[in-house]
């Protein structure tokens, strides 16, 4: 009779907890870490030293610490200030001893051509293989089954705009019209200092395709963007504290930076454009000859575990790739544009390829871009 | 005459002001609990308890600033020696030697990198690290102590030389003892002139550096992306105030030995 | 290398020369080779090994091709020196001479009055004097550009003190203009005006002076005739420190001019960068080098040859 009712008691206070934990929790249980390899996990531990290369102050932090306590690893971290010198250097350097680096997708089609990287281990990264959702795998031509990186998040572009100067009501409001043309704020407008992003969007406002390399189309761009130039107060790849300031009323960004522009000051506004643009995805890759591979393939899968890639998202405000993420991050995120995509947005962006960055594409654009900034 | 020094003062002051308005700026700013440090939000010391734990700026500090030092006294050096050729000696090629000494300043930054990136790789067998970012920096710094020890050496009184080696004064002493003191404004001048030049290079640095060589302008460089500042700032505060206050503590040393003397 | 027959005598063991004995001779033209090695042999070691080798290699890139992804294809070609014709970079070129030229005049205007004040008024300040023209510079420049940036906007301090006074009502756009750029670039290469200017002023003998006093001359004249051409080579160092800096700069146009125009410096970087055109900006650095080597060497020929011995 007594045992009864310790099991009943025990069972009601389990239940208590179980109600109680919160439906983060829940969804993780329904997305579990998969067990890391023994045999990757022993020679990581062997290796004992992670090489990573990436952004400063962009991760959050603790994603390194956590992964180093957990493990047993030391991180060494370099970092770099843009994607185009961090290619040039690896064009330059081939083998330098990297493991893990964090390149734009465009980077990854250029290091994938000099042939720098290595093909990943599945095996070792067993959180990647189950999360990945398909329809952002058809898109990324440039690496079939993500056989050589693992996007930790996708990226697109869009601009923010201060709605205590712009007026909100204006109808272009969520087309790249609104950017591009012809407007009451100039002197007041930023646009990213991104040859591919700049020339690309101006491409998808007029109808075109983003890596169109027909002469014609491109020069409708390059006449656009002479035109809009007059109104451009800064070509600004990193321009939140001018937006923050309130110097620049409408900033052509990286719809995840808007998030986080709102966060600072309550009157930005995010627009993801309505006529589609650039998607991106930033993988995590492995170059050739790294000197700790299983520590990459380690960190990698840690990055793609459920709870660090939540805590990834929410600290850079981009859109995740990871299903789990996409159901844990809270509801305030999923409601800022660009943050979840659905499929038919999807269909509208397109991912860059080699028309763009080749040949005629590549030799226009450096054209029109040098004409700009004369 | 009067006119004339209030005028040259006048004209001073604005530059001095113009050279320390930004320096003001961020030592207020790194006090303003603003967390992009631009604008005033009321003060805090948190961006200073901030430096504390924050590992990669102290690390990046701490490295910048050893490279900085040797390269300083590595190119102030070189630059003595070869001044001293170049202003004594007269051989052929001297005009070609002047116009290759030329050339790193000339080169813009990125091509000197590249450059330089190529031929460690390729050339030599020294591995990319700091060895091979001090190299690039005394490569480009060189040139810098070169040119302003020039311009100190003809404005001195050789005749102090020849009088020291007729009194029986070897080459080596004469330098120390003669050559020397009169040369250190410039010497002291090009020291202060390559440190920064080598504490703020961001382009070179970039190329020839290894793993985990990540100097300070690397490090802001890339914190650019978040355009956050106020752990800089603190940085720039720091330096500004510890020179600032060394400055002070020569001046008064130096005032206490004068009233001790008299 | 250097000393053949036909090398003359070092300067300083000229006293000595004494005695037409071959031998004497021999022995000094040993002396004078061994000088030469010891004084001038560690910077030509630097500049064999570490500049002109290098930059050979961005000599041979210059006719090299470029593959479909930037890869540099070992095939010769004068193309890239083709391109150079196409009057876009010209116009890039002058710009930034334009720019660097105006740098240098406004560095000089400020810096000479300043260093020649430090060096005649300084007294036992001129140390300290000196020191607070550099030690703002000690602070990472980028920080300091970011500084200049919030002085300059438009809810900036200028802005906000002009308001207030009620000099203006609406906000100058300062920044993003080319104005803001030449501040920037004046603000970032002024000390390496002074410090050289300084160090040839500080040399000056003031009996020099005095005597032009003595003789009658004006304070103008004075300037112009005794101080000018004695520092003359005080002005050329300066110049070089700061003329061409600031035609490679890239931060300042980038940061203070808002990206809209590009500086050689930049254009090169954008080369080697962005469009993936390793040898095409190889050839441009060329091209630059040689521009400036041109440019340097009018400078000084226009100075003097006797400045032109004083500047290198």
């Amino acid at each position: 009779m007594k045992r009864r009712w310790i099991i009943t008691t025990l069972f009601l206070f389990l239940g208590y907890m179980i109600l109680n934990l919160t439906s983060v929790t829940a969804i993780a249980a329904e997305f579990p870490d998969y067990p890391v390899p023994e045999e990757c996990l022993q020679q990581a531990q062997k290796e004992g030293k992670l090489h990573i290369y990436d952004w400063a102050d962009w991760w959050p932090e603790e994603i390194y610490a956590n992964f180093e306590k957990k493990f047993g690893i030391t991180i060494v971290r370099d970092n770099f200030a843009s994607d185009d010198e961090y290619v040039a250097k690896f064009k330059l350097n081939p083998n330098a001893p990297y493991d893990v680096t964090l390149p734009s997708a465009r980077g990854m089609i250029q290091l994938k051509a000099l042939g720098v990287l290595s093909k990943l281990n599945k095996a070792w990264i067993p959180n990647a293989v189950q999360y990945l959702p398909e329809e952002n795998q058809k898109l990324i031509w440039f690496d079939p089954h993500n056989a050589y990186g693992i996007p930790t998040d996708s990226f697109f572009y869009g601009y923010a705009y201060n709605v205590k100067y712009v007026d909100s009501t204006d109808p272009r409001i969520g087309s790249w019209g609104f950017l591009y043309e012809e407007n009451p704020y100039a002197g007041r407008i930023t646009m990213l200092d991104e040859m591919f992003v700049v020339v690309g969007n101006a491409l998808k406002y007029l109808g075109y395709s983003y890596n169109s390399d027909n002469e014609k189309e491109l020069m409708e761009v390059r006449d656009l963007l002479m035109k809009q130039k007059s109104r451009v107060m800064a070509y600004d790849s990193w321009p939140k504290r001018l937006v923050l300031e309130q110097e620049a009323w409408l900033s052509n960004c990286w719809v995840g930076d808007s998030y986080f522009y709102h966060q600072e000051l309550d009157s930005i506004r995010g627009c993801l454009p309505k006529e589609g643009t650039e998607f991106g995805v930033d993988p995590l890759v492995i170059p050739k000859g790294a000197p700790h591979p299983a520590a990459a393939h380690l960190f990698i899968n840690y990055v793609m575990s459920p709870e660090v890639n939540t805590q990834l998202i929410l600290g850079i405000g981009y859109t995740p790739n990871h299903k789990a993420t996409r159901e844990m991050v809270p509801q305030s995120f999923k409601d800022w544009p660009g943050t979840i995509i659905d499929e038919a947005y999807l269909q509208k962006c397109e991912v860059i390829n080699e028309k763009a960055l080749t040949g005629r594409g590549l030799e226009m654009r450096s054209k029109i871009w040098e004409e700009l900034k004369r | 005459m009067k006119l004339r020094i209030l005028f040259l003062r006048l004209i001073s002051l604005v530059t001095y002001i113009f050279l320390w308005a930004p320096v003001i700026v961020i030592i207020v700013f790194s006090f303003s609990a603003n967390k992009y440090g631009i604008k005033w939000d009321g003060f805090t010391w948190k961006w200073y308890a901030a430096l504390l734990e924050n590992d990669m700026v102290r690390e990046t500090c701490l490295r910048s600033l050893v490279i900085a030092l040797i390269t300083v006294v590595v190119s102030t050096f070189l630059g003595t020696i070869t001044a001293y050729g170049l202003y004594k000696l007269k051989f052929k090629g001297k005009q070609l030697l002047r116009t290759s000494i030329l050339l790193p300043i000339v080169m813009p930054e990125v091509v000197t990198g590249a450059a330089l990136l190529l031929f460690f790789i390729k050339l030599s067998p020294l591995q990319l690290g700091y060895t091979t970012i001090i190299i690039a920096h005394i490569v480009f710094s060189t040139p810098l102590a070169v040119f302003v020890i020039l311009g100190r050496m003809q404005r001195i009184d050789w005749s102090w030389e020849e009088a020291s080696m007729d009194l029986g004064a070897t080459r080596l002493s004469t330098f120390r003892r003669v050559i020397g003191p009169l040369l250190m404004p410039g010497i002291a001048g090009a020291a202060a002139l390559i440190f920064p030049w080598s504490f703020d290079d961001f382009v070179i640095t970039y190329f020839v550096s290894g793993i985990g060589n990540t100097t300070l302008p690397i490090y802001v460089f890339s914190q650019l992306r978040h355009g956050s500042t106020p752990v800089i700032n603190v940085i720039g505060t720091l330096f500004t105030v510890i020179t600032l206050i060394g400055l002070l503590a020569t001046k008064m040393a130096e005032k206490r030995s004068r009233t001790a003397r008299l | 290398m250097a000393t053949t027959a036909e090398s003359r005598l070092a300067e300083s063991s000229r006293v000595q020369t004494a005695s037409p004995e071959t031998s004497g001779e021999r022995e000094m033209k040993r002396r004078h080779r061994f000088q030469v090695a010891t004084y001038l042999g560690p910077i030509m070691f630097v500049q064999v090994l570490f500049v002109l080798a290098p930059l050979s290699f961005i000599l041979m890139f210059s006719v090299l091709k470029t593959g479909p992804y930037g890869n540099i294809v070992f095939e010769l070609t004068l193309e890239n020196y083709r391109n150079l014709l196409d009057t876009g970079y010209a116009t890039v070129f002058f710009k930034s001479i334009y720019y660097a030229l105006q740098t240098n005049f406004v560095c000089i205007l400020l810096s000479y009055p300043l260093a020649y004040y430090i060096a005649r008024y300084g007294g036992r300040w001129k140390a300290s004097l000196l020191l607070l023209i550099v030690i703002p510079s000690w602070t990472a420049y980028i920080i300091r550009l970011y500084a200049l940036k919030t002085i300059l906007g438009s809810n900036g301090l200028i802005n906000n003190f002009l308001i207030d006074l009620g000099v203006i009502q609406l906000p100058i756009q300062f920044l993003y203009t080319s104005y803001a750029v030449s501040a920037g670039l004046v603000y970032t290469w002024l000390p390496f005006m002074v410090l050289p200017l300084y160090a040839a002023l500080e040399g000056l003998d003031s009996s020099l002076w005095e005597a032009a006093k003595d003789l009658g001359a004006t304070p103008v004249r004075r300037f112009f005739r005794v101080t000018l051409p004695l520092t003359r080579g005080g002005l050329l160092a300066g110049t070089l420190l700061v003329f061409i800096p600031s035609l490679g700069d890239w931060l300042v146009p980038h940061l203070l001019g808002g990206s809209k125009f590009m500086m050689a410096g930049t254009l090169v970087a954008h080369k080697f960068t962005a469009a993936g055109d390793i040898p095409g900006g190889s050839c441009l650095a060329a091209a630059l080098a040689f521009v400036l080597l041109l440019l340097i060497y009018f400078v000084i020929r226009f100075g003097g040859r006797e400045s032109l011995e004083q500047a290198l």
